[in-house]
């Protein structure tokens, strides 16, 4: 179908499709998958929308993993890298990939030392969207390479979410009743311990215990789903279901706010949303 | 409750690796103390792995909860 037809069909906008959101389609083509027309056009709003925001020329990349087929899931959105699903977890079309907290996980193939366009050693920003509240000392998405070298995401243990954007240790406190349900996010905006950020749904947390050390470089192995790479071997396993995660360089509280509601729409859309 | 296959460490490398019908897939089965290594029983209806079915199918099995299950091995924290 001609692309002047597909963009009629967007409620009568004139607008062309994003180019970049072509080139993901075009690259999940080539990987064996498929995109469907309305998700085409659930995904154009999303970038549309991140690219209003000036969202989008901080981030380094997404994956929307509520996605139609596996290989659309597994196509990262802004760098186009094909992630890999290690050990069978459980992919449910337009929700999630469910990880059984022992052995399976992704491994993005995204290595921050080297990949990052816009992420830096002291201006980070992770986020996952976790869709089944579990509690515990457990990765949504994870990589450390020591020394402070860590980007991750514990979104509940008990009462807290621990985040680690490329600085560990810090503990922040999550509002009652305690989940780790919705979108996770942290960053780091500077060179010290006190240059930490966390929130949940686009707001912000209190901390409760400052981070203990930061990452002189950003993290050389890859980034993980469902669990950490920790030194090249994977470790705390999450037992979880995660339908979006992304990463880049911080952003501010509106900006914060702003992706929670781009990505909340996102989820809206493919009926995903918690 | 989980159920886990259970591999030794030569058996581990054996079907270590990338899928070779899909190419976003992979087999990387996980270390236990004990040296004994795991996967989760999912990996023999997953089409990507039908190479190893037959072998794996053949391996021992163990669900989380027997007290024989193998403890997660020390691994560095962040």
């Amino acid at each position: 179908m001609p692309i002047t037809v597909l963009n009629r069909a967007r409620g009568g906008g004139s607008r062309a499709f994003d180019a970049d959101v072509l080139s993901w389609r075009d690259a999940i083509v080539a990987n064996g998958g498929s995109v469907s027309l309305a998700r085409l056009i659930v995904v154009d709003q999303f970038v549309f929308s991140e690219k209003a925001a000036g969202n989008w020329a901080l981030t380094d990349d997404y994956f929307g993993l509520w996605a139609e087929n596996p290989v659309q899931a597994l196509t990262s959105l802004k760098q186009r890298r094909l992630a890999v699903a290690v050990n069978s977890p459980a992919f449910t079309p337009d929700r999630n990939y469910t990880f059984n907290g022992a052995t399976s996980y992704i491994d993005t193939g995204f290595v921050a030392n080297s990949h990052a366009g816009v992420m830096g050693v002291s201006n980070v920003h992770i986020e996952a969207y976790e869709r089944t509240n579990v509690s515990g000392v457990t990765t949504a998405i994870g990589v450390n390479s020591g020394s402070g070298r860590a980007l991750s995401l514990y979104p509940r243990n008990g009462n807290a979410l621990l985040p680690a954007p490329n600085m560990v240790g810090a503990y922040y406190s999550l509002n009652t009743p305690y989940s780790s349900v919705g979108l996770s996010q942290a960053g780091r905006t500077g060179a010290t311990t006190g240059d930490i950020y966390c929130a949940r749904n686009g707001v912000d947390l209190v901390q409760s215990l400052a981070p203990t050390n930061v990452g002189a470089a950003l993290p050389f192995h890859s980034l993980f789903i469902g669990a950490s790479n920790n030194n090249g071997t994977p470790a705390q396993f999450r037992a979880a279901s995660r339908g979006f995660v992304a990463c880049g360089a911080a952003l501010d509280g509106t900006q914060r706010l702003t992706r929670f509601n781009n990505v909340q729409a996102w989820a809206t859309s493919v009926g995903a949303q918690v | 409750m989980e159920t886990f296959i259970v591999l030794t460490a030569g058996q581990a490398d054996h079907v270590r690796g990338p899928s070779i019908s899909t190419q976003a897939a992979a087999l990387n089965p996980i270390e236990r103390q004990g040296g004994t290594f795991v996967l989760g029983i999912d990996v023999l209806t997953d089409p990507a792995h039908l190479v190893h079915r037959e072998v794996l199918s053949g391996f021992p099995r163990l669900d989380s909860g027997d007290h024989a299950f193998p403890a997660a091995s020390m691994q560095a924290d962040a």
